[in-house]
């Protein structure tokens, strides 16, 4: 199986780290991500570009845990971030572990979760062409009485 | 796209304006913003009367605007009878969120407001602000209440500064951030404690100048509540704007007349408060996660985005800040001398 390099998008997407968890935004489709423990110590390992096969090794080691769960666990929640758009294939990144910038928490490996926030959405526009008309303005909707 | 395309069309906005300006007269007014000198002008009494209430007492001295802070224009059609004419960018030129990605550079800031129909211009280098919309008779009452939202955050960034989506109320040494989305209790808390004393800085948005310690300014002397709200707070009924639009609009309150004692000014910032209506008052300490998850997102998307600095600056602000969760009981005095409490002691 091909491991290829994935990196975190890097056109509309914010995300910052606060001890063992990251806050990402995605101001494209309105939507945001809570990554609390393994799940943030993954996205970190990621910011950069990397493999899977990479950023498991390296968590394994740190977290001192199988490497076949934590690969199992890291390739499916990077199949969550890719389906979220929120990871992209990485065609610089070379997947060597020793690039992976990994932070990990002295703490025992756990199924990673992403905790998805969509109550931001309403505030996206999601077709620009269809709010404006021939003059290129949105109008307001008629006005209740 | 050139930087000049931008340059251009600023331009060209400031002669709209200088147009309806003459069409029907201007006002300025200036205001303190931050400790610094914010000129506002507007073209026609209707725009003035909207959105001035919101912007705190104007100063009353004499002014010099060449040597403001921040200079904003604003105008809009109906009442100018200038139109703004055909926007120069293709529809798919708007980003997600309304900022016109081709008139955007390092200089020049523009944003359409899908929501509400309205222009937000910038520019950086000189840190003038123009802002149109068709018919300032149709000013969504959200707008009214805290205008020139995008304008006065693009200049905050531009000087260190960064809005907020957030309430904060003071005591006598220090204040108090309310963070959260729609619905937390942010406006209730902030104007909970406005009646039992402490100083508001503001119920939706307010200023935060990075520490040490960090400062939260107030912006604006408005605040919205919903109607329930209102009934529990009544006493607030003698400052609401919209009394006869109750039945589908929030409250708007403007509190700079009988409350000016208490309202506006600035205050060090002592602690994040993430309020959580529970029916039972309780402090229990917030991790910087859970504070940033309930400050950065109705911030960034409520600001376009706002800059590229904004989730850094709130994290380092939540890393920083003692933060905490709000547990609200029912008993509002109660609920006020918790705040008062966080705000002299965190």
């Amino acid at each position: 199986m091909v491991d290829d390099a994935l990196s975190v998008r890097d056109s509309g997407v914010i995300h910052e780290r606060l001890d063992d968890e990251v806050i990402v935004i995605d101001l494209e489709h309105g939507m945001y991500y809570a990554l609390v423990g393994t799940a943030a110590d993954i996205w970190t390992s990621f910011t950069r570009g990397a493999t899977v096969g990479a950023v498991a090794a390296t968590l394994a080691r740190g977290y001192g845990a199988s490497l076949d769960e934590v690969r199992a666990d890291v390739s499916s929640f990077t199949s969550q971030l890719e389906a979220a758009g929120l990871l992209v294939a990485s065609p610089t990144a070379h997947g060597d572990a020793a690039r992976v910038a990994v932070h990990v928490s002295p703490a025992q490996w756990e199924d990673p979760v992403l905790e998805a926030y969509g109550d931001m959405a309403n505030l996206v526009i999601s077709d620009p062409a269809r709010v404006v008309d021939e003059a290129g303005w949105p109008h307001l909707p008629d006005p209740e009485p | 796209m050139t930087a000049s395309a931008a340059r251009q069309y600023f331009a060209g906005c400031g002669t709209l304006f200088d147009a309806a300006a003459e069409a029907c007269s201007s006002y300025d007014r200036c205001y303190t913003i931050a400790g610094r000198q914010v000129v506002v002008r507007t073209a026609g009494a209707e725009l003035t009367t909207r959105t001035s209430p919101a912007l705190a007492q104007p100063s009353t001295q004499q002014f010099d605007r060449t040597a403001s802070d921040l200079v904003v224009e604003m105008w809009d059609s109906a009442t100018s009878a200038v139109p703004i004419g055909q926007a120069p960018w293709d529809p798919d030129d708007l980003g997600p969120l309304g900022l016109v990605r081709t008139y955007c550079d390092d200089r020049f800031l523009s944003a359409v407001d899908v929501h509400t129909a309205s222009l937000s211009l910038f520019d950086r280098a000189t840190s003038h602000g123009r802002f149109w919309l068709e018919d300032a008779r149709r000013m969504a009452y959200w707008q009214s209440a805290s205008p020139l939202r995008l304008i006065l955050s693009w200049w905050a960034a531009s000087r260190g500064m960064q809005l907020t989506h957030a309430a904060a109320v003071a005591g006598p040494t220090g204040a108090v951030l309310l963070v959260g989305g729609a619905g937390a209790g942010k406006s209730t808390t902030s104007l909970t404690c406005l009646l039992d004393g402490m100083r508001f800085l503001g119920d939706d948005y307010c200023l935060v100048a990075p520490g040490p310690p960090p400062i939260v300014h107030s912006v604006y002397t408005t605040a919205k509540l919903q109607r329930d709200a209102l009934d529990r707070l009544s006493e607030l009924r003698r400052v609401v704007r919209n009394t006869d639009r109750l039945h589908r609009e929030k409250a708007i309150l403007d509190l700079a007349g009988p409350y000016a004692d208490l309202v506006g000014g600035s205050a060090p910032l002592r602690a994040i408060a993430v309020p959580r209506l529970t029916g039972q008052l309780r402090i229990r300490p917030a991790t910087p996660g859970t504070v940033i998850r309930a400050m950065a997102p109705s911030t960034v998307f409520g600001l376009f985005g706002a800059t590229e600095r904004t989730l850094a600056v709130l994290a380092r602000l939540a890393a920083d800040t003692p933060g905490f969760v709000l547990e609200l009981g029912d008993d509002a005095g109660e609920v006020a001398r918790a705040v008062a409490a966080l705000a002299e002691t965190a």
